[in-house]
């Protein structure tokens, strides 16, 4: 055990058992979960859709059928002919990445290594791909954002390094809030699950700054663009 | 590419003023702090006229601060076990100097996942973190040769210009769009431009070949949750992800007392932390990291360091300053203090400025710091707008409180309070005072107000008349009313 | 509206008003006594303490705070002060001077319950409708109202002021442009940072030039010392009163 660790936790209780300056906690606490948990499905659906967009991302409601051809076409539209994706299994659309595949498209999302050359060599390839197609855990009404977990067949990147990020949901993935879905997501949004994968993004629109002169520029680091599809 | 330490500022009263007198003489600045204010202070209003229960949304801030700090111990070693737990390492600084060896060995430690052949320095990419700044970690790394680049676009632009950062949410607010263009002209050969977007595009392709060849990522955190191990980072630009996903080791750089208890308590705090901040109902990314890569997982970080920091904090808990280690840096104070506003974040001298900041800086640092805490008219702003209901003026007080204590002020300024206790004692000595007062403001005025005062009271009247003392103060006048009374009765 | 019933007040006039505006002083007694409200002046009263608390000199404004609670405490009558940064010493100052001296922390704790800023005390405590307390001012003229920092944040008084202003017949209330933000004074501040203060003012003078008011009015002497200081050395013609002064009937 390091030294320091010891001498700071004994520093802390020593500070604790002296300290008297902190004052007590309020009792009454408000209720977490805000007022749109109530609202029906169609309403939260909205509301997602009308906070995404204020922030400049988009919104689409297409049925399933539709989806693939949809994607291809507008990866045609950009000239774009290879994404970063999440795997099928990963994808709310059975069949989209063979849609995809059928019409030419790359589909790259398979494994880093975790030694070198071999993972800088596949880094630099995925960081000049555009576009990324990814599934959600959930999405959040309140506020318009998605949360996507890090897994099996679930690149981090395909939301991160490339200009346009695709999410697709499903109605089953609509809370009212991050805080609706900690209290109602079950195993899904509990500390375990969260604990268990490197990480939990929580995406609102698309990458943004006001660091110069506190003017808005989209598109900093992150997607210049997100597109969010709820698949009927 | 090196950033001045910011304590090498002398933090003398006159070292301050001076900075100060900078400040108020820099048009630029007053303009940027003018319209950070402005905008930052109204849309924080608004943020949190649309949030449902704000109120006790911040009470309830507090609370969980509070229950944090009263057992920060117990949360401490359960943050630690479950970052272990998640895959992650722990390591614990008792101060800067061990922080900064700490990350430095973990640096050099990370050139054996170098691809082979590279002989480039070591390269660590890194966003925004504000124990970075003060523990001075930039300065460390570099002298042993490792290049270090902010990712943050504010940050990027202050380093790349030799400063620290003027705030803690928007480095560079005392820069107009004409400074960085300047600057990226200088650096990058960029033809000069006033579109921001074009210039923010410029720092995305820099920045970009920074994030993909790095060794290491180093990133603040905002809040660890010790019931997960997780560390939740609050960005808007990706720069924040990046540096945590792409290079194959993260070092994550965090105060000892940001924690709070369980995933349900982060979700209340970020409530509170973009509203307050930015006046956003939530960032473009909130980032909840719980371990490096797993093996099943195809991307992110090999190896995930937490560095938990004291450097101060410890000592702070037991103080009359401990309330201050509920803050979570949103910067709200500073945006509507009246003091920030006329003179910036780099007039403190501390990489902690504004109301927070010079209760922090004093806490952290010590009686160098105290006279911070004299730049302040106590008006209360940063009480009413700090989201976890800081009661900051009073931490002020304790800090000036200390700094009498240390013998610190001025003896002009001793003498003077000890006269006026003297004085003030006592009712008889009050009243020849008084008209002690009268008589020489008397001769020193022309009709009723005095033009010009000694030294150094004439910090009053280079800018202000000051009255003359009554020739019948209201206890006379009370008197002769009284004996009025009492004869018409 | 229901008439208070007689009620019996200690004035707390403060040093500043004391010493350098006794016309205030006069003007808050002709207003509690046209309330209704019979006034006293404990004459042992001095200064609450506040430069030397505010100044970081603790011991010696504890010294203070002690005779003020000897002088108050002689009597259970209420206390009422025409200043909101004196009210608020004695409210929230006390107990933080007196936070480990649990005994002088009790009496001041009981001495702030019944300590009141003037407009506070005619309006929150005595519930009088404004038109009683200033109807009868003789006042006319066009005026913006400054709100103390301590009134307003530190005591939370935001309405009472302005609504006793806008009962007397004579004012014209002109809004007051970023009429929160701090007018600069801060007491020792303003000498030990005099340009930072002075730039603080320059704000406060412009808000106050685009009131297009005659008379700027305030709840804080302080403040107004401040800021009639700079409204003369500017040459400008608007002179500072106190609220009392306005509300206040003819001598």
């Amino acid at each position: 055990m390091p030294p320091s660790r010891n001498f700071i936790l004994g520093k802390i209780r020593q500070a604790l058992k002296t300290g008297s300056h902190l004052a007590p906690s309020p009792a009454v606490l408000p209720d977490a979960v805000s007022g749109l948990a109530q609202a029906d499905a169609a309403s939260q659906v909205s509301r997602f859709a009308t906070e995404l967009q204020t922030l400049g991302g988009s919104f689409q409601t297409l049925p399933q059928a539709q989806a693939g051809s949809w994607l291809a076409q507008c990866l045609q539209q950009r000239g774009v002919n290879e994404v970063l994706a999440w795997e099928q299994p990963a994808l709310p659309v059975p069949g989209l990445l063979d849609a995809l595949r059928e019409r030419g498209v790359k589909v790259v999302g398979e494994a880093l290594p975790a030694a070198e050359p071999g993972r800088s060599a596949m880094l630099a390839h995925w960081e000049t791909i555009k576009v990324g197609i990814t599934g959600v855990d959930a999405v959040f009404a309140e506020t318009g954002s998605l949360a996507l977990r890090a897994g099996p067949g679930r690149p981090r990147l395909a939301s991160l390094s490339v200009e346009t990020h695709v999410a697709f949901f499903t109605a089953d993935h609509v809370y009212a809030s991050w805080a609706a879905w900690l209290a109602r997501g079950g195993a899904a949004a509990s500390g375990e699950a969260l604990a268990a994968a490197s990480n939990l993004t929580l995406i609102t629109g698309p990458s943004r700054t006001a660091d110069i002169e506190m003017t808005l520029t989209v598109g900093v680091h992150g997607p210049r663009e997100v597109v969010a599809v709820l698949v009927t | 590419m090196t950033t001045d330490p910011p304590r090498t500022a002398g933090q003398s009263h006159g070292a301050f003023k001076a900075r100060i007198a900078t400040a108020l003489r820099n048009p630029i600045l007053q303009v940027a702090l003018d319209r950070n204010h402005e905008r930052r202070v109204a849309g924080r209003d608004l943020a949190f006229a649309a949030l449902p229960a704000a109120e006790a949304t911040r009470d309830r801030g507090r609370a969980i601060r509070l229950e944090t700090l009263s057992h920060l111990d117990c949360y401490l070693e359960r943050f630690a076990a479950s970052v272990e737990r998640n895959g992650g390492r722990v390591h614990w600084a008792a101060d800067a100097a061990e922080a900064q060896q700490i990350i430095l060995d973990l640096v050099q430690a990370a050139a054996g996942r170098r691809p082979p052949g590279r002989t480039t320095p070591l390269l660590v990419a890194k966003s925004k973190s504000m124990m970075s700044e003060e523990i001075e970690l930039n300065h460390a790394l570099e002298a042993e040769g490792i290049r270090v680049v902010e990712t943050d676009l504010g940050e990027f632009i202050v380093q790349l210009r030799g400063e620290p950062p003027a705030h803690l949410i928007t480095p560079a607010v005392h820069l107009r769009r004409e400074e960085v263009s300047a600057l990226f002209a200088e650096r990058f050969g960029m033809a000069p431009t006033l579109d921001v977007a074009h210039m923010t595009a410029l720092a995305r392709a820099e920045l970009r070949r920074v994030f993909f060849s790095a060794d290491v990522g180093i990133s603040g955190v905002n809040f660890g949750v010790a019931e997960t191990g997780t560390l939740a980072l609050i960005t808007n630009e990706g720069n924040g992800r990046l540096c945590t996903t792409v290079p194959p080791v993260h070092i994550a750089l965090m105060g000892l007392e940001r924690l709070v208890p369980t995933l349900a308590d982060l979700e209340v705090m970020l409530r509170l932390l973009p509203r307050s901040a930015t006046a956003q109902k939530i960032t473009s990314y909130v980032s909840l990291l719980s371990g490096p890569r797993r093996a099943f997982e195809p991307d992110g970080p090999e190896e995930l360091h937490v560095v938990l920091v004291d450097n101060g904090r410890a000592r702070m808990l037991g103080g009359a300053l401990a309330e201050a280690l509920l803050c979570i840096r949103c910067g709200a104070c500073l945006n509507v203090c009246p003091v920030f506003t006329e003179i910036g974040g780099h007039a403190y001298g501390s990489p902690y400025g504004g109301p927070i900041g010079s209760v922090v800086s004093a806490g952290l640092f010590g009686s160098d710091f105290s006279e911070l805490a004299n730049a302040s008219t106590l008006c209360g702003a940063c009480r009413d707008i700090c989201p976890v209901r800081i009661d900051i003026p009073t931490m002020l007080l304790v800090v000036r409180g200390q700094h009498v204590a240390a013998g610190l002020p001025p003896a002009w300024l001793r003498l003077g309070l000890r006269a006026w206790e003297w004085v003030m004692a006592q009712p008889g000595r009050y009243r020849l005072a008084q008209r002690a007062a009268a008589l020489a403001t008397g001769l020193l005025g022309r009709g009723n107000w005095v033009r010009r005062l000694p030294p150094p009271l004439n910090a009053w009247t280079d800018r202000r008349d000051f009255p003359a003392f009554a020739a019948r103060p209201f206890r006379d006048r009370w008197k002769i009313r009284a004996a009025g009374k009492a004869k018409s009765d | 509206m229901p008439t208070a019933s007689p009620k019996r007040v200690q004035l707390f006039v403060t040093c500043i008003i004391d010493a350098l505006f006794p016309d205030v002083g006069e003007a808050a007694v002709r207003l509690l006594e046209h309330a209704g409200v019979e006034v006293d002046f404990p004459e042992a009263q001095t200064c609450c303490g506040q430069p030397g608390y505010n100044g970081g000199f603790r011991k010696e404004a504890r010294r203070l705070a002690l005779h003020f609670l000897d002088v108050f405490e002689r009597s259970a009558d209420p206390i009422v002060t025409p200043s909101g940064s004196c009210a608020a010493m004695i409210v929230h100052g006390y107990l933080d001077l007196f936070r480990d001296d649990p005994p002088n922390r009790a009496r001041a704790k009981a001495l702030a319950a019944r300590t009141f800023e003037l407009s506070q005390f005619l309006l929150d405590e005595l519930r009088l409708a404004p038109d009683q307390v200033a109807g009868a001012s003789p006042f006319r003229g066009r005026v913006a109202y400054h709100p103390s920092c301590h009134l307003l944040r530190g005591l939370g008084v935001r309405q009472a002021p302005e609504r006793l202003l806008a009962a007397v017949p004579g004012v014209e209330l002109r809004p007051l442009p970023q009429a929160a933000e701090c007018c600069g004074f801060g007491g020792l501040f303003a000498v030990k940072y005099g340009d930072l203060s002075a730039a603080m003012l320059d704000n406060k003078l412009a808000g106050v030039r685009a009131s297009d008011a005659e008379t700027l009015v305030s709840a804080d002497m302080s403040c107004l010392l401040h800021l009639q200081g700079g409204l003369r050395r500017d040459g400008s013609t608007v002179r500072c009163l106190h609220l009392a002064q306005v509300l206040a009937p003819a001598e």
